[in-house]
């Protein structure tokens, strides 16, 4: 131990440790006090009742109750419908629910109350009406009022009916489940779309045209725009009502399509937000493809036309396999970003989007532990969080390790 | 006679593969430069809009828009009345000085703290070395995001201990920069030729400046820390709260380990041979072969922290220290939403970083496509 110490701490490997410490030491401790600290905290948070506004914390009984409440789902058998059905919603049991807001005018017009004046949304909804036949709900947040009082802490997240019985997805906090799916649902479309977008404009401006570089500035020109900045500029393009894109729809389509109400609509709300960042990020992934693309040898092309192999062989025989690594790396990257979703959702869709469609698990973190100053409810959300970020990544990683051991 | 046929007609035929050749290729690069003229479309649209409607009338906006008039400016309309409406309702000034200097401090520092932190990772040898390069890697995936909330509660109640320790932090860094400059710098300005002929005192003030400069950075920080470690309390609403945090990073600090490994041996054992303790191989060896690396983290940084929009969202109030990202919000919330100046103030905050961009575009490009070739 002694000579381990003298070791360490003296004579020139002394001198060392000690000109380590002093240059990299600075560092190291901010990381420490900066990152993993929070990280720490953040997990002891997370079994409190912290609030920020300073009142005093008590540790929750159980400590997990925070996860429980983020966590908790289930499925569930519904009673049976009774015989008469009501219209109008009563405090508990089951009614017939309102047609879907109406696709033309936005508004909440129901089957029975169409403004008569307004006869291309009266049709409208009657096509609704007709199409989807009368949906029944159940009334009510709490479950025990209808005889499943096991479940009074749940909510109704999503009903499905099929063979004349209803079924009910439910949770204690199905804002944070819909958050954690509109982000694989994020991620699941703009993963494969901007990294084969990407892959693509860098074949494009790879090829030995005279002005390449010019049209290598255009594409990758909205990644040194500022996300928020230009989040706002799209949330005016998407405008249903004189939008440049709704505009553009048109003018292509001859007026056939009249264009989508975006940022409006709950359907496509998340696209909008989707086709935004892959435009604002599909530059910097094409770079890191150019990057890739001329790290590729020459003769292999050269070998491969000798051999007869034409352009879509060449590419995937020679590009794909050579191009392995970086694919890899910007997966791996636009995945963890996805996850990261956050700056868009709160420009252009501040309280979640309609139907909180385009909710977060970031947005929501954020939304209830500094809107809302529950500390240590955010804190467990954060926890949740990092876990799936993590497991997410182990998992890709795995997958292309055993892939890699098959080639 | 007949041979003299036969190299005719094969002529003839060559001549005409050659010309078939050539409308094909002719043809081939139409479609290419359509395509990519139509991509370009695509990604410069919103852009262009944006730059012109900053340029006319508010109604005009929402007026222009149904035809290819929301792309082409009106030269008998052209106004300065949004610019004018930008400056103002917000203080502009105030907010972009914020952002650059909140940006560059950020950026400078890092650079500086983090290559640091590599370079004793990757050149000097310590026990737990390994552990701690470990540590960095699998910290680079932890996301902003996930700390914020915890991070807010830590920089809201900072005891008066974790100030000093920030405080004396910064302190070291600050001396450590001096000596390692100053020690740096000495031969350089006795061998200037300029400056040769001035007196001794002269010198070492000049070289003093200068050190002084270079710190400049550092020097503001710890600055502020003095004044928050005096006052004590909450740290929000301020330009360290903005800073601090986000000065030491693992991903560049792994960076610089990956492009420091790289470098030979060879090159700081000779300087060690010739009597150059870590500091100046640091600065005289490490540093000046390791341009690009700085210009990657640099560039790649400062994109990041120009555009940065939860942290400062959450811990500023007001315009005093807030930058520019988080000052549009009092556009979407003043009613009626005047489209007009929202465009002049994005384009504000675009029109430079685009004109950077365009002048530096080599080092952008280099700095991207490096930041991903290890993985």
């Amino acid at each position: 131990m002694h000579a381990l110490f003298e070791r360490t701490f003296r004579g020139r490997q002394g001198r060392e440790f000690w000109t380590a410490m002093l240059m990299g030491g600075p560092a190291f401790l901010m990381l420490v006090l900066f990152m993993i600290w929070p990280f720490i905290r953040g997990i002891d948070l997370s079994t409190t009742n912290q609030r920020f506004d300073g009142s005093v914390a008590t540790r929750l009984d159980p400590w997990y109750r925070n996860f429980d409440q983020v966590l908790s789902v289930n499925a569930i058998k519904l009673p049976d419908l009774p015989d008469v059905v009501p219209y109008r919603a009563p405090a508990a049991g089951w009614y017939r629910e309102r047609t879907p807001a109406c696709n033309q005018c936005q508004s909440n017009f129901s089957c029975d109350i169409t403004d008569p004046d307004d006869a291309v949304c009266a049709e409208n909804c009657a096509q609704i009406c007709e199409r989807g036949g009368l949906i029944f709900r159940w009334r009510g947040r709490n479950l025990d009022e209808i005889g499943l009082g096991e479940y009074s802490e749940y909510e109704i997240a999503r009903q499905v009916s099929f063979g004349g019985n209803h079924y009910a997805i439910i949770a204690k906090d199905p804002l944070f489940w819909k958050g954690l799916l509109n982000n694989f649902y994020f991620a699941l479309v703009v993963v494969p779309v901007q990294t084969g977008l990407a892959l693509l404009l860098a074949i494009v401006v790879n090829q030995k045209l005279p002005y390449r570089n010019v049209f290598r500035t255009m594409y990758f020109s909205p990644v040194v725009t500022a996300m928020v900045i230009i989040a706002v500029v799209w949330k005016f393009l998407y405008n249903p009502d004189f939008g440049l894109i709704n505009e553009m729809i048109q003018f292509v389509t001859f007026g056939q399509v009249e264009g989508f109400r975006w940022l409006q609509s709950p359907d496509m709300a998340m696209p909008a937000i989707m086709i935004m960042s892959i435009w604002q990020g599909v530059g910097f992934q094409m770079i890191i493809f150019l990057a890739g693309l001329q790290d590729i040898p020459e003769d292999l092309y050269e070998a491969s036309a000798i051999d007869g192999a034409n352009i879509w062989q060449q590419f995937r025989f020679i590009t794909l396999p050579m191009l392995r690594n970086t694919m890899i790396f910007v997966v791996l990257t636009t995945t963890i970003l996805a996850f990261r979703l956050f700056d868009q959702v709160n420009v252009m869709t501040p309280d979640g989007g309609p139907n909180e469609s385009t909710a977060t698990m970031v947005w929501y973190a954020i939304r209830r532990g500094w809107t809302q100053s529950e500390v240590g409810y955010a804190s467990a959300i954060s926890v949740v969080f990092v876990v799936i970020v993590l497991i997410v990544s182990l998992i890709q990683r795995t997958v292309v390790k055993s892939e890699s051991a098959i080639e | 006679m007949t041979t003299q046929t036969l190299n005719e007609q094969q002529l003839a035929a060559a001549q005409r593969q050659a010309a078939i050749a050539r409308a094909v290729k002719i043809i081939r690069r139409t479609i290419a430069y359509s395509f990519m003229t139509f991509l370009g479309f695509l990604f410069l649209f919103p852009i262009v809009f944006m730059v012109v409607a900053a340029f006319k009338p508010n109604e005009r906006v929402i007026a222009d828009l149904a035809s290819i008039r929301a792309f082409l400016p009106n030269p008998s309309q052209l106004t300065l009345e949004n610019i004018r409406d930008v400056f103002d309702s917000v203080r502009f000034g105030r907010l972009a000085f914020n952002s650059l200097f909140i940006t560059l401090v950020t950026v400078i520092s890092g650079l500086f703290v983090n290559s640091m932190a590599a370079f004793t990772l990757s050149r000097l040898r310590w026990p737990g070395r390994t552990l701690m390069l470990s540590i960095i890697v699998s910290l680079i995936i932890i996301p902003l995001e996930a700390i914020a909330v915890p991070l807010l509660m830590q920089v809201n109640q900072m005891s008066h201990a974790m100030n000093i320790i920030v405080l004396a932090l910064l302190l070291l860094l600050t001396g450590l920069l001096w000596v390692i400059v100053w020690s740096a710098s000495g031969k350089m300005f006795r061998e200037w030729p300029v400056l040769r002929n001035l007196p001794e005192p002269a010198l070492y003030l000049l070289q003093a400046l200068v050190v002084a400069v270079i710190a400049l950075p550092l020097e503001v920080l710890v600055y502020f820390m003095l004044q928050q470690a005096q006052e004590g309390g909450t740290w929000l609403n301020s330009y360290h709260v903005q800073i601090l945090p986000f000065i030491a990073e693992p991903f560049s600090i792994f960076l610089f380990y990956q492009f420091f490994i790289g470098i030979p041996k060879d090159f700081d054992e000779a300087a060690y041979v010739d009597g150059a303790g870590p500091f100046r191989i640091y600065w005289q060896v490490m540093v000046p072969l390791s341009r690009p690396v700085f210009a990657t983290v640099a560039i790649l940084k400062f994109l990041q922290f120009w555009s940065f929009y939860l942290w400062p969202l959450m811990v500023t109030r007001g315009d005093e220290f807030r930058p520019l990202m988080v000052g549009m919000d009092f556009f979407q919330t003043q009613l009626p939403i005047r489209w007009g100046s929202i465009m002049a103030y994005a384009a504000m905050v675009t029109i430079p970083v685009l004109i950077t961009f365009l002048l530096f575009q080599k080092w952008f490009v280099q700095s991207v496509s490096s930041s991903g070739v290890k993985g």
